[in-house]
C-alpha cells in the first residue's frame, strides 16, 4: 500500500503545512503507530495520548526531517520518543532484583499460530513500566543496553537485570497461555 | 536473539491497530490552533515592526527639520551681527551729525 506513495513530496507539503498532506500522513502511519504506542503504554487511553503527542511533534519538528532514510522509520523514532518522556516524566522507577536468566523451549512460529498479537501486547502492559520500557527497546527495537541506559537515565546493569525480569514474566505468561490453548485443541480434537 | 524475545518481535513488529477517529481530530484541532497563534504572532509582529519603523521614520525626520531650522538659524546670526555692525555706526554717525548741527548753530 506505502509502495506507491511518493513519500517525498507528501513531507515537502508537510513542511509547508498543508493540512490535506497532514492528514494523509497520519491516515496512512496512525495504525502502525498505534501499536507501537500501545507497546510502550499502560492501556489503551495512555497510548492514544502518546500517539497525539508523538503526531503534533512529527508536524511541527517535520522541518528537522532531512530525507536521509525513511520517514516511516522517522516518525516512529518520535513516537518511540514521546512514549520515553512521558515515562521520565512520571519517573517510575521500580526495585530491581537480579534473576537468571533462561530461555523458552517454544518454537516462535509455533506459539504465534496460537498466540494474537493482541494477546501479546496485552501481555507487555501487563509489565511493569520500567520492565516494559526495556523489553521494547532492546527485544522489539534493537537498542543496545548501553543506549537503554543513556535513554532511562539507569545503568547498564539495571537494563539487562531488567530485562531479564521482563523475559521471565512474559515467558510464564506466554506458556500458560499457549499451554492452555493447546489442551483446548486437544479436547476439541477427542 | 532469545526465543522468548523473537516471539515478540515477530508477532508484534508489524502489527497495526486503529486508532480512534477523535485522535485526529484532536491533533488536527491543535494544528489549527498553532496556525493561527503563528498567524496573530507575525500579525502583531509586523504591527510592531511597522510602529517602529514608522517612529523611526517620524523622529528622523523631525531631526532632519531641526537640523535644517538649526542650521538656518545658524546662518541668519552672522547676518543679523552683521547688520547690527552695519546700524552701529549710522546711530555714530546720527550723533555726529547732531553735534555737528549744534556746533553749526553755536
Amino acid at each position: 500500500m506505502t509502495g506507491t506513495i511518493d513519500w517525498d513530496e507528501l513531507v515537502r507539503l508537510c513542511k509547508k503545512n498543508r493540512p490535506d498532506a497532514q492528514q494523509k500522513v497520519y491516515n496512512l502511519l496512525s495504525s502502525k503507530m498505534f501499536a507501537v504506542c500501545l507497546r510502550y503504554a499502560k492501556d489503551r487511553t495512555e497510548a492514544e495520548d502518546i500517539l497525539q503527542d508523538g503526531f503534533l511533534r512529527v508536524f511541527t519538528k517535520i522541518g528537522l526531517f532531512d530525507f536521509k532514510g525513511s520517514f516511516e522509520g522517522w516518525v516512529r523514532r518520535v513516537v518511540v520518543n514521546c512514549a520515553l518522556e512521558r515515562y521520565r516524566k512520571q519517573n517510575l522507577l521500580y526495585s530491581v532484583s537480579e534473576i537468571t536468566d533462561y530461555d523458552t523451549h517454544l518454537a516462535a512460529e509455533d506459539v504465534l499460530s496460537e498466540i494474537s498479537a493482541g494477546e501479546l501486547m496485552q501481555m507487555v502492559q501487563g509489565l511493569t513500566p520500567q520492565y516494559r520500557m526495556v523489553f521494547n527497546l532492546y527485544a522489539i527495537e534493537g537498542y543496545s543496553h548501553q543506549e537503554i541506559g543513556q535513554m532511562l537515565g539507569i545503568s547498564e546493569s539495571t537494563s539487562k537485570s531488567n530485562l531479564s525480569r521482563a523475559r521471565c514474566i512474559l515467558q510464564e505468561k506466554v506458556e500458560a497461555l499457549y499451554g492452555q490453548r493447546r489442551q483446548d485443541v486437544r479436547l476439541l480434537s477427542k | 536473539m532469545k526465543n522468548i524475545d523473537k516471539i515478540f518481535r515477530k508477532g508484534m513488529q508489524d502489527s497495526e491497530v486503529e486508532a480512534p477517529e477523535f485522535v485526529w481530530q484532536q491533533i488536527s484541532d491543535s494544528l489549527v490552533t498553532r496556525r493561527h497563534n503563528n498567524r496573530r504572532f507575525w500579525l502583531v509582529a509586523a504591527s510592531v515592526a511597522l510602529l517602529v519603523g514608522t517612529s523611526v521614520m517620524w523622529l528622523s525626520v523631525g531631526g532632519i527639520q531641526q537640523q535644517v531650522a538649526g542650521s538656518d538659524s545658524d546662518n541668519q546670526g552672522p547676518a543679523v551681527e552683521a547688520a547690527g555692525v552695519l546700524e552701529a555706526p549710522s546711530f555714530a554717525d546720527s550723533a555726529v551729525y547732531v553735534k555737528e548741527e549744534l556746533e553749526l548753530k553755536d
